[in-house]
């Protein structure tokens, strides 16, 4: 296990070189430069700000040293802020990270719990509701979702705030959160039920109901482990996709986040904070994967590394 | 404050611009039911939307909202009052001119101090000259400066020595005679300078922290001293700026304790938050304006604000350079229908390029011009035909350039119909994204542009030096007419007040009727929505206005019980 | 003609020709059954359908999607609007319609290239060797850790604002097919084939070591004609499925890029673009917001049970 542990972690060095270099040549190919704005700036000062920021050196001169920063640990300086990529992230990743992990608790308990008792009690109304709600929140995208959302819960019944985000206050959390969580509620919910029916149908949990144990225990111990694994499967790339897609939802309740910031690093053409946001979720991404594979280790025995 | 083609969907509108005075002018003044004003009350806080900064220095800005943020923490000698006229503000009087016209003395008021406590001396005001004039900060109003001596060739020393550098920094015509003295000397006699030195780019620097013009401004704004009427005491980047009152303000004590700058993009979001009292004051959302106007028909503030938006064309592609050409395109344009139907009525249609008040004119005659550029089919088709286009045969496919925005959008697909249906030609909409924009812009590479001008200060020159002189600094478009310049460079330094402004008239009449280089369509409109617990916002909305109403001043807003 | 009775009958010793129809004549089966994947394709065809007649029968299209009435902007439902107006007075109905043709048209566009590229790189993985297999599988796994959302927007950005043959700014090229849709279709297609091209090469490689084609192989069947028709059909299933999964995706990435203001050219209305617009008077028109966000979901819930039952029917193994 140690060493599996080991050579994972180590193969996420190339992979983070490989993805800085396939960005950096995709940044540089995006047409513009960052210092384009409005009013010319005179000729002398942008030379000036792209010697400063090696942006007159040839691109693979620019490529090596990129590298040599990234070995140490530096991103650089982002041009349209002015201060260190790492000092921004810093700020902006934990209200992300927060809102991600809130959106993906919401999805993971509110799905497994919905997909049991749709298992458990198929066919009754809770079981039609389920898949209802999966099917609506699989097909209505986060945007619509979160559009509607406001219009009912802040503007008529005024429950929640329309602006977003203070850990702690609900009232800025859970329109957020169930905006960005509604999809892979949905999808959790899904896979578990289909799941949960057919290890229901196993013959060890006939012989576990034949042994005289409570349904209960039964669902709990037995049967809901082993319909596991597939959630499983799905959870990494959705926490993931939770942490990496919320940019649509932190522009729709001004959460200032790193998703927005990729978005307008894009559009300012800010190499470093491009670069530092799609390294950042690369890590995220493949940590995800990491910790999924993992897991299944725990919740499967059969599986050994 | 600069040119206005902002950044956003919120750029062309978000600032926008025209006047429903008619609609909620009247019952806006006074106080409540009552009918007595109510004494301002010291104490509160409010939350308010503001757009996020790109820079905080003011040497170096040319964004509205950088310098929105700057004026509640700084100020300069003078301060236009609500007329547009200069005052003292850090000064104790107003400036001694010599004979000639050509050295301005300034005393600043004793005692003055920088919000950190250590005293604000005459150096630091010479200190802020130096600052924009300084290549290495290479401010971006520095042309405004350009008629202190030395400043030019300051700024133009980009790359000499440190030593170079030095030399022609000493020689700038500016200097501390002693700490409350202030010495200014021009190349000529400037009737506008006094209005010069209300602006951003000449407020002082805070020596004891920032030394000197080379050193960059500090990344995080509350470690800056502050000479305004509040200090900066919290700040979140993308989400936040909190302002306390500042006790060592020259000036009257700001009544309000607490104001926090909320940042938000997206004004149908800002407007919601609005709705649900989480603002004091928003950016009414333009593209919505006539229902906002119902549902809000005693919290929506719109004002004029001197901007003019208008179809720049680039004069160096054919067939633009015909003049024949020009005139058909803008007498194809249904102004009324677009402000009125396209744009909800947020803005005015206009003829002219200079605001009808800006030239000392009724504020209302925005027809000035109606007869030769407005809209009028018949004219449009004969121009074309006169140009060698009849019924826009063999007539090229221009493409009208735009950044992704809903209003942008909207007006763009409203021009590219227009043309269409009145001279049967076909234009592109090529969308591009903010930088491209700009970039393809300042380089002229455009045909068709949808963009304008906001004014910086309340004068005529400020609409047109620059803009459309032959080889000016921000003529894009490639203006270049004999008889302007010849105006131009007559009204420049011409310090009869009178005769001035009836050159710059006469300018302004050339430039519309000419269309040299932009077909004017409309004025802008200030959208604000505001808390009727806040007062001191509508009293005091002004053309100077940065983003939101009235702040220009801050200090004094208060909020009732 | 002549040479079919001679060549046939070789291969139907193996049974193989009639297993092979057998199957997809079985999952044909299995899909018409599915009733939530019959009423997922009448909605989808219906759509498509009605979405071609809008843009070539006046009397279902009634109205220009671009044409304009200013005047009569910001309208609700009527006999002369049947979805109101927008706030150019451009009928909702003709621009919705225009908006699912568009959508379509990427949504489709995108997955032809999304399985023209993922059976291309499965392919090699599969066939090319242990070399190229290494190489490319290692490449396949950047590109998954690579954030899909980031990644098309920023192939977007790279791809803009270029005065490229075909795919560039001007005016169309390919009739139908404008640059910044082609655009949008490209990358979204060279972010999205990464599954697919897993899905052939794990697909490719179990084929290659089962009987059939070992028994093939042995009759002097050439390569080419063991890859494209023997092994290439047999992938075909889950294939299939992983495409249409991949339509309700597309339109909704094409929506995403609308929303950041990467979205096609005005006056072309996708559903993205539209939703867009609508976002800005959803207080005042809520029409304008309303039936574009509702057309989407309908859209990629259609395409949702299809591909639920594709699956069900073409690859028996998946189901849970």
């Amino acid at each position: 296990m140690t060493t599996y542990l080991v050579r994972r972690i180590l193969a996420f060095v190339p992979l983070v070189w490989a993805i800085a270099t396939i960005t950096f040549f995709l940044m540089h190919a995006v047409p513009g430069g960052p210092f384009d704005r409005e009013k010319p700036l005179p000729p002398q000062v942008m030379a000036n700000l792209e010697r400063k920021y090696n942006l007159d050196k040839p691109i693979l001169v620019q490529y090596g040293l990129f590298l040599r920063g990234l070995a140490t640990g530096d991103l650089g300086q982002s041009f349209s802020q002015n201060r260190p990529v790492t000092t921004i992230i810093r700020e902006r990743l934990p209200k992300s990270v927060q809102l991600g992990l809130c959106a993906f608790s919401f999805a993971l308990v509110g799905g497994l719990a919905l997909g049991v008792t749709a298992a458990v009690r198929q066919n009754s109304a809770v079981d039609y509701f389920s898949v209802v709600l999966a099917t609506i929140g699989a097909s209505v995208p986060n945007f619509v979702l979160a559009v509607f959302l406001v219009l009912l819960f802040s503007l008529q019944l005024g429950w929640f705030d329309v602006l977003g985000w203070e850990f702690g206050n609900y009232r800025k959390m859970v329109l957020p959160i169930v905006s960005l969580g509604m999809l892979p509620l949905a999808l959790i919910a899904r896979v578990t039920r289909a799941s949960m029916l057919e290890v229901l149908n196993q013959d060890y949990i006939r012989t576990a109901r034949a042994k005289g144990l409570t349904e209960f225990r039964v669902v709990m111990r037995h049967a809901v482990r082993n319909a596991l694994i597939p959630v499983l499967t799905i959870a990494g790339p959705i926490l993931a996709g939770l942490l990496t897609g919320s940019f649509i939802i932190e522009r729709f309740y001004a959460i200032g986040g790193v998703g927005t910031a990729f978005v307008d690093a894009v559009q300012l053409r800010d190499y470093g904070m491009i670069m530092g946001t799609t390294l950042l979720f690369a890590v995220a991404i493949a940590v995800m994967n990491l910790v999924v594979d993992i897991s299944y280790a725990i919740v499967d025995p059969r599986i050994r590394y | 404050m600069e040119k206005f083609n902002w950044r956003a969907l919120l750029g062309l509108f978000a600032l926008a611009a025209v006047v429903l005075a008619a609609a909620c002018g009247d019952d806006e003044e006074g106080g409540g039911p009552g009918g007595e004003a109510e004494q301002p009350r010291q104490g509160g806080e409010i939350v308010v939307q503001y757009l996020e900064f790109q820079s905080f220095d003011p040497h170096f800005s040319s964004f509205a909202q950088d310098i929105g943020h700057q004026t509640f923490v700084f100020r300069g000698l003078y301060k236009l009052n609500k007329d547009n006229e200069p005052v003292p503000e850090m000064a104790a009087d107003m400036p001694q001119i010599s004979a000639d016209g050509k050295t301005y003395t300034v005393k600043i008021k004793p005692g003055l101090k920088w919000s950190d406590g250590d005293d604000l001396k005459a150096e630091d005001f010479v200190a802020g000259i130096e600052r924009t004039c300084n290549p290495d900060n290479a401010g971006e109003y520095q042309y405004l400066l350009s008629n202190i001596v030395g400043c030019d060739d300051y700024y133009a020393a980009t790359d000499k020595s440190a030593a170079e550098k030095a030399a022609l920094r000493a020689k700038l015509g500016v200097r501390a005679i002693d700490d409350t003295t202030i010495e200014f000397k021009l190349q000529q006699p400037q009737p506008t300078f006094t209005t010069i030195l209300t602006m951003w780019m000449t407020w002082p620097v805070p020596i004891h922290i920032v030394p000197d013009g080379s050193t960059p401004w500090p990344e995080d704004p509350t470690k800056l001293a502050f000479n305004g009427p509040f200090v900066v005491s919290e700040y979140v980047p993308k989400e936040r700026m909190v302002f306390t009152r500042n006790p060592n303000y020259a000036g009257q004590p700001a009544y309000l304790d607490k104001i926090t700058f909320r940042y938000i993009e997206d004004n149908v979001q800002s407007n919601n938050a609005f709705r649900a009292g989480e603002l004091h004051m928003a950016l009414a959302d333009a593209t919505n304006l006539k229902a906002l106007q119902q549902e809000f028909p005693d919290k929506l503030l719109s004002y004029v604000t001197p901007t003019t938006i208008g179809l720049e064309m680039q004069l160096k592609k054919k067939p633009l350079d015909n003049l024949n050409v020009r005139l058909a395109l803008s007498r194809a344009i249904d102004r009324k229908a677009l402000a009125e139907n396209v744009l909800q009525g947020a803005v005015t249609p206009t003829t002219t390029w200079v605001p009808p008040e800006v030239l000392g004119l009724d504020p209302n005659a925005t027809d000035l011009f109606e007869e030769q550029i407005g809209f009028n089919p018949e004219k449009a088709k004969e121009a074309l035909a006169a140009a060698g286009y009849p019924n826009g045969q063999g007539f090229p496919t221009l493409s009208i350039l735009i950044r992704d925005s809903a209003g942008a959008r909207a007006t763009a697909e409203f021009l590219k119909e227009q043309f269409k249906t009145i001279l049967n030609i076909d234009v592109n909409i090529e969308i591009v994204d903010a930088p491209t924009r700009s970039k393809r812009f300042t380089e002229g590479q455009f045909e068709l542009f949808p963009g304008g001008w906001h004014q910086d200060y309340p004068d005529p020159e400020n609409w047109i030096i620059g803009l459309f002189d032959t080889g000016g600094t921000l003529n894009n478009y490639n203006c270049s007419d004999p008889e302007i310049d010849d105006l131009i460079s007559k009204a420049r330094y011409n310090t009869n007040d009178q005769e001035r402004r009836e050159q710059y008239k006469k300018v302004n009449e050339l430039i519309s009727t000419r269309i040299c280089g932009v077909a004017p369509m409309y004025h802008s409109l200030n959208h604000v929505l505001i808390d009727p617990r806040l007062k001191g916002v509508r009293e005091n909305a002004t053309s100077q206005d940065r983003v939101l109403a009235g702040d220009w001043a801050p200090e004094l807003w208060w909020l009732s019980e | 003609m002549a040479s079919e009775p001679i060549a046939l009958p070789a291969f139907e010793e193996f049974g193989l020709p009639v297993r092979h129809r057998g199957l997809w004549r079985q999952a044909f089966d299995r899909l018409v059954r599915n009733r939530l994947a019959m009423v997922g394709l009448a909605i989808v065809v219906t759509m498509a359908v009605l979405s071609v007649l809008t843009a070539t029968v006046d009397a279902v299209g009634r109205y220009e999607p671009s044409a304009q009435a200013v005047r009569e902007a910001h309208q609700g439902p009527s006999a002369a609007h049947w979805l109101g107006t927008d706030n150019l007075g451009r009928d909702n109905w003709a621009r919705v319609w225009e908006g699912v043709r568009i959508s379509l048209r990427i949504g489709l566009g995108t997955q032809v290239l999304v399985a023209f590229i993922g059976i291309a790189v499965g392919a090699a993985a599969a066939l090319g060797g242990r070399f190229l297999d290494n190489l490319i599988m290692r490449f396949v796994d950047v590109a998954y850790a690579f954030p899909d959302l980031l990644a098309i927007v920023l192939m977007r950005a790279v791809l803009s604002q270029r005065p490229w043959p075909i795919i560039g700014n001007g005016d169309p090229q390919i009739p139908g097919l404008p640059g910044t849709i082609l655009q949008v279709i490209l990358a979204i297609g060279l972010v999205s084939w990464v599954t697919t091209a897993r899905l052939v090469r794990g697909q490719m490689l179990s084929l290659k070591a089962s009987d059939f084609v070992t028994a093939a192989r042995a009759l002097g069947a050439s390569t080419p004609r063991i890859v494209f028709v023997h092994m290439l059909p047999n992938t075909l299933g889950p294939v299939i499925v992983v495409l249409t999964f991949g339509i309700p995706l597309a339109i909704y990435a094409e929506a995403v890029l609308a929303l950041i203001g990467f979205g096609v050219e005005p006056p072309t209305a996708s559903l993205g673009t539209l939703v867009f617009a609508g976002y800005s008077y959803f207080r005042s028109n809520p029409w304008m917001i309303s039936v574009p966000a509702a057309t989407i979901a309908i859209l990629m819930l259609s395409f949702t049970f299809l591909g639920d039952g594709l699956r069900d029917a073409l690859d028996p193994r998946g189901r849970r």
